[in-house]
């Protein structure tokens, strides 16, 4: 991949925040998923020259940590969250409309590269569950009767923009997301 | 008496009107205790910690003053505090809505914190899924930084301190607190053994660090403004202060609910506050305080000693609502979040869930931990496909039992007590669901009336 | 410096053992073996296979007195850990008690063991680690003897080539132990393994195409405890429990790395370092591991040589002697012979009224490890044994001009090539070269007489390491057919310079008389394990290019 000279200068403010250098590594990852959408070997060498660590080391953290991909995802990445609470709420189930309304299999990414659905271990909004994340936006409640809406929904939002992720170091985008359309 | 709530820590959650900036937090007396703190000596602000008695929210329960009595004060190294708010374990939420709503509470409550023990920078390890938590927090320590609250000269005085913000990646194991210090020194979420990583002696950096959970930190202005006496007077003596519960499963009433501790019994909250189980249906089983702790029966009796050495009977829903009363019932209320399963829920589909989790979100460092997780996840599908064994049941205790306590840290203990608590107590019902599957093999999961959990 | 000693009690005994052990060593120490695989004595300990749980107690204390508390019976009580612990990573205390023998401690080892052989294949029968394979040991001495896992195991990626084609990574085999992790970070200073994916999934991992460039890495595979790192070169050549293992030093420098020579019926298939703890630890170079292909091979000298022509060993041993017997003898000693034949040398070029001449091989420079910068394991030995004064010249140019000026008539090699240290060809016509050397080199070519003599591998004999530390090896291997021994064609030589008639000397009586007459020396040359440092005061004038390095400090006697 290219990778355009501004990003140095992100690294470098992310960099300044860290009394070590190498603690700046999750961030500088989060900072090339987002913006890159995946690693490869250029990315990962990027970094650890950057860091001055050994590449083995950007790569054993790429791989450890999920939200670190080495493929690229769809534009709309589907998170299903498959933890207890969630499940008995029917997350298995959201999921599986989910799939058929997007045509993607779980834990894949649909024909035509616009959605990855995954099933993700807990989001940490127990309470509301089933939880679906859809890139960085959260929707609770998606029971699997309200599964088909919140795709109608995240297809209203992808055509209008809004379901894209915000840039790196963007300012809030209002507490968690709730469309109003969505929330019917 | 009704249970009800008493709001302290969540006193501006989901208030009318209220928004996460720091203008709002102002308005409500906000960052005056870290005012007022700057000027007091720190030998007395710990003290007060200590008085309060208040425990850590983060699942373990170790009193917050102890914490930090036991920092390397000595070393000549840095002192570092660390905020964790990655919070992982299912079925626990209770941060999320002060890190959405109320981040400026948790930063005052860090530089609070920060000041006291004289840290050097401090941090906050936000797990990665909450990308919008992280831009609110990023911002409101702009604001507290733009205002003087962060950074140089806090509030005017001497001490200065900054506030990093760390993410995540996707990491159960990095909520255990050395396992978030290796990740935020850069690496992988791996614990590390203690001895002598102790992170008040060996913590970021190999220097002495504390790690407090978000609510714990809130409780720290709280204790501040308030005094260590007064604090440790709210609720019962033995775990003083509120709980947040984040109440998850099948009640009428999901949610948050911050209650005094002690103040209602495990009956009382579920009926009263939560609304009862859901139509036609009745309790079964309660996960008290986050997945990994033990799992409670609904019906099941007590033997529980009280301090004059009487033993006395206690059925599960008169357990009252503090740490202490659960532990004696072999449970912990952890990090609070509790999951509700009622009649429809087949037990071994909750717990293969569980361990499909911790096998997931084991770190794979240490070898009891990274091979038993996934030979228990695999062996409780495998019944959930249809396929078990009578002998998997004394084989999955066996090799819980191979686990606890045997690990580095204690995701060991994660991965045991839910299947030692769960095949234990619901062992006749695992019995008769692999009985009827020796009749009719897999076909038995096709016709199996509760809905799937994995 | 006097050891700090504290009490610990391990199965039910006391014994006093050095403070600052953990619980490991203070049981070695004890005679009681805790099997473990991450734990390593020169490594940082990492805690992660947690084979080696042990309970550990106490002494229980007040906690508001901090007084001893006792037992009704007046012993003292013991506060037990409510969890195993790691013995690794505990160090010993006064009044520690230790368990190891327990049905706890057994059932807690017979958990881990199992645990790491549900994803391990059962493939010992083609395993190249077998028979020298600590989990295949510590299943058998440890384990359940049998498996419940029904489940399918873990693939993992086979037949790896890494560490630039040096090493073969199975990683189904791995047990994830880190070890190589932390050896690299030790020896080769930077992070060429990780781990990478996560939980059961997990594997050791180099990253791709990223060159290793050390010449350290393959200590990863000596310390592997399974057969995941196996050496590319020795790999299916031989199984290890036919190959018989000789103490051995590396004579890949001065650096004196002790090793182990494993050979089978006169062949030697791989070295491997030897531990001692004052010299390499547990370590040595990847280079120092093949220097034993170049007497394997067609550069050996096997049979003597007569006016380039070749001759029976007993005949041109004759006539070498004849040669020498017309004096003006220069003899050229060299770093790689013993101690022994140096002294031996030494005496003959008293008795031959021989001037003596050595040279030195510097090349490359020191690494700062366990190579240095002088190729010869016993330079140190040539001043010892006084045919050394000064530190020698890189050639031999001061003696091919007394060649060439007609003082020097005959020249009596050992192992050196004089060709290319200053000889040039007509220098062989203008002397009588005398050749015996264990290698075929042009100088053995040209040569009036060529005796060829054993490899260091062939003969038991001492060398001088950088520390003056004086190491014995042993002979691993017979020498091939024709190949004469030192002792004889020295005694041969000495017998008529000197008109004696003695026989050849053995090992032990060269050893007493060399002992009697070089006082630095200790008593018939016996020297421990770690070998034994001598007094070099006597040669603190002279300068030694070798800088400081891993147990070494320039100028420092150690």
């Amino acid at each position: 991949m290219d990778i355009p000279k501004e990003i140095d200068s992100k690294i470098d403010a992310i960099i300044a925040q860290y009394p070590k250098k190498k603690s700046a590594a999750m961030m500088c990852m989060h900072l090339f998923q987002e913006t890159f959408g995946y690693f490869d070997d250029s990315a990962i060498r990027h970094i650890a020259s950057r860091l001055e660590v050994e590449p083995i080391e950007i790569y054993g953290m790429v791989s450890f940590y999920p939200m670190f991909t080495q493929k690229p995802r769809g534009r709309i990445h589907i998170k299903v969250c498959r933890t207890l609470s969630c499940a008995l709420a029917g997350s298995y189930k959201t999921a599986s409309e989910i799939s058929k309304a997007v045509s993607c299999p779980i834990g894949e990414t649909s024909d035509d590269g616009i959605y990855t659905l995954e099933f993700v271990e807990c989001l940490g909004n127990c309470v509301k569950g089933p939880n679906v994340q859809v890139n960085d936006k959260l929707f609770d409640n998606v029971t699997p009767d309200r599964a088909e809406k919140l795709v109608d929904t995240i297809k209203k939002m992808d055509s209008d923009g809004s379901l894209a992720p915000l840039p790196p170091f963007s300012k809030p985008a209002g507490g968690d997301f709730d469309s109003p359309e969505y929330k019917g | 008496m009704a249970a009800t709530q008493k709001r302290i820590i969540y006193r501006h959650i989901d208030l009318e009107g209220w928004s996460a900036d720091i203008d709002c937090y102002m308005k409500d007396g906000g960052y005056e205790v870290l005012k007022s703190a700057v000027a007091r000596p720190r030998e007395e602000l710990c003290a007060e910690v200590e008085k309060s008695k208040i425990k850590g929210r983060g699942g373990a329960g170790f009193p917050m003053g102890m914490k930090w009595k036991f920092l390397d004060r000595k070393s000549g190294k840095p002192i570092y505090l660390v905020c964790n708010a990655d919070e992982s374990e299912p079925g626990t939420c209770k941060d999320r809505p002060l890190i959405y709503q109320d981040p400026h509470q948790i930063i005052e409550g860090i530089m609070c914190a920060s000041y006291a023990v004289n840290a050097a920078h401090a941090f906050i390890y936000i797990r990665g899924e909450y990308i919008n938590g992280y831009r609110i927090l990023q911002n409101a320590v702009d604001e507290a930084k733009a205002k003087g609250f962060v950074g140089k000269n806090v509030c005017g005085s001497d001490y200065s301190c900054e506030i990093t913000i760390c993410r995540g990646g996707g990491c159960y194991v990095c909520g255990e607190e050395t396992g978030l210090l290796s990740s935020l020194a850069g690496g992988r979420g791996y614990p590390r053994i203690k001895p002598p990583y102790f992170p008040a002696v060996m913590g970021l950096y190999d220097c002495p660090t504390v790690v407090n959970n978000v609510e714990s930190l809130c409780w720290v202005p709280q204790i501040f403004k308030l005094g260590g006496e007064a604090v440790s007077k709210i609720g019962v003596p033995v775990d003083p202060g509120t709980h947040v519960w984040g109440v998850s499963g099948q009640v009428q009433k999901p949610g948050r609910y911050e209650i005094e501790t002690g103040s209602c019994k495990l009956g009382e909250f579920l009926y009263d506050i939560c609304g009862g189980p859901l139509a036609g249906r009745t309790f079964k089983a309660i996960i008290p305080g986050g997945s990994s702790m033990k799992i409670l029966k609904w019906g099941e009796k007590f033997n529980v000693k009280r301090p004059d050495g009487t033993v006395e009977e206690l059925r599960v829903e008169d357990i009252p609502m503090d740490s202490a009363s659960f532990m004696s019932c072999g449970t912990a209320i952890g990090s609070c979040g509790m999951i509700v399963m009622d009649n429809t829920v087949d037990m071994a589909e909750a717990l293969a869930n569980l361990n499909a989790f911790y096998a997931h979100e084991s770190c794979g460092q240490c070898t009891p931990c990274r091979e038993g997780s996934l030979w228990i996840s695999r062996i409780t599908k495998r019944i959930c496909d249809g396929w078990g064994r009578k002998e998997d049941i004394d084989l999955l205790l066996d090799i819980a039992d191979n686990i606890c306590g045997r690990t580095i840290c204690a995701h060991g203990e994660s991965v045991a007590w839910p299947v030692q608590s769960n095949v234990g107590k619901f062992r006749e019902e695992y019995l008769s669901k692999i009985e009827r599957q020796d009749m009719m093999g897999g076909q038995a999961r096709l016709d199996n009336n509760s809905y799937r959990l994995i | 410096m006097e050891e700090k000693l504290v009490t610990v009690n391990i199965d039910g005994v006391d014994w006093k053992v050095p403070c600052g052990l953990n619980v490991i060593e203070a049981c070695k120490f004890a005679g009681v073996e805790i099997p473990h695989f991450c734990y390593h004595e020169y490594l940082p300990v990492a805690g992660s296979c947690r084979l080696c749980l042990v309970s550990i107690g106490t002494p229980a204390r007040d906690r508001a007195t901090g007084e001893l508390i006792k037992n009704d019976d007046g012993s003292q009580k013991i506060a037990w850990m409510p969890k195993p612990a790691i013995a690794c990573g505990t160090k010993v205390s006064e009044g520690m008690h230790v368990v190891t023998k327990s049905e706890l401690i057994d059932d807690c080892r017979k958990g881990v063991l199992e645990f790491l052989l549900l994803n391990h294949p059962l493939d010992c029968p083609i395993c190249d680690k077998a028979g020298e394979c600590r989990l295949q040991e510590y299943a058998t001495a440890y384990g359940r003897g049998e498996s419940r896992f029904i489940e399918r195991k873990n693939v993992k990626p086979k037949r790896r080539e890494i560490a630039d084609g040096k090493i073969i990574l199975d990683n189904e085999r791995c047990i994830l132990c880190s070890r190589c992790i932390r050896i690299s970070r030790q020896l080769v200073g930077r992070d060429v393994f990780g781990f990478t994916k996560r939980g059961s999934k997990n594997e050791v991992a180099v990253y791709p195409d990223e060159p290793v460039d050390s010449n350290y890495i393959l200590n990863v595979v000596d310390n592997c405890p399974v057969g995941a790192l196996t050496e590319k070169a020795f790999r299916f050549k031989m199984r290890t429990w036919f190959l018989k293992m000789t103490r051995g030093i590396s004579a890949e420098s001065s650096a004196g790395v002790n090793t182990w020579i494993w050979s089978r019926e006169n062949v030697i298939y791989r070295i491997t370092p030897r531990e001692n703890r004052q010299v390499n630890d547990v370590w040595m170079s990847d280079s120092g591991r093949y220097t034993f292909g170049k007497f394997q091979s067609a550069e050996r000298l096997t049979t003597a040589r007569i006016d380039c022509s070749e001759s029976s060993a007993e005949y041109a041993l004759t006539r070498a002697t004849e040669i020498l017997n017309l004096g003006s003898v220069a003899i050229v000693a060299s770093g790689y012979q013993t101690l022994e034949e140096l002294f031996m040398i030494r005496r003959l070029a008293d008795d031959l009224k021989a001037q003596t001449y050595m040279v030195s091989h510097l090349r490359g420079s020191d690494d700062g490890m366990l190579v240095s910068i002088d190729k010869t394991p016993n330079l140190r030995g040539g001043f010892v044994a006084g045919i050394l004064k000064e530190y020698p010249k890189a050639d031999l140019a001061g003696l091919a001009a007394k060649v060439r000026d007609g003082s020097v008539k005959t020249v009596l090699c050992f192992h050196e090539d004089l060709l290319s240290l200053g000889f040039d060809a007509k220098d062989f016509k203008r002397a009588n070269i005398i050749y015996c050397g264990s290698l075929d080199n042009t100088c053995a070519r040209e040569a009036k007489v060529a005796l060829p003599l054993p490899s260091e591998f062939e003969k038991s004999g001492l060398w001088i390491n950088r520390q003056w530390r004086l190491q014995a090896f042993d002979k691993a291997v017979d020498s091939p057919a024709g190949v004469l021994n030192d002792f004889d064609v020295l005694c041969s030589f000495g017998r008529t310079a000197s008109g004696e008639d003695f026989k050849t000397p053995t090992l032990q009586s060269v050893r007493r008389a060399m002992s009697a007459a070089i006082k630095i020396l200790p008593e018939n040359c016996e020297v421990p394990a770690e070998g034994a440092v001598l007094d070099a005061s006597e040669f603190s004038g002279v300068d030694f290019p070798e800088t400081n390095a891993l147990h070494f400090t320039k100028n420092v006697q150690q």
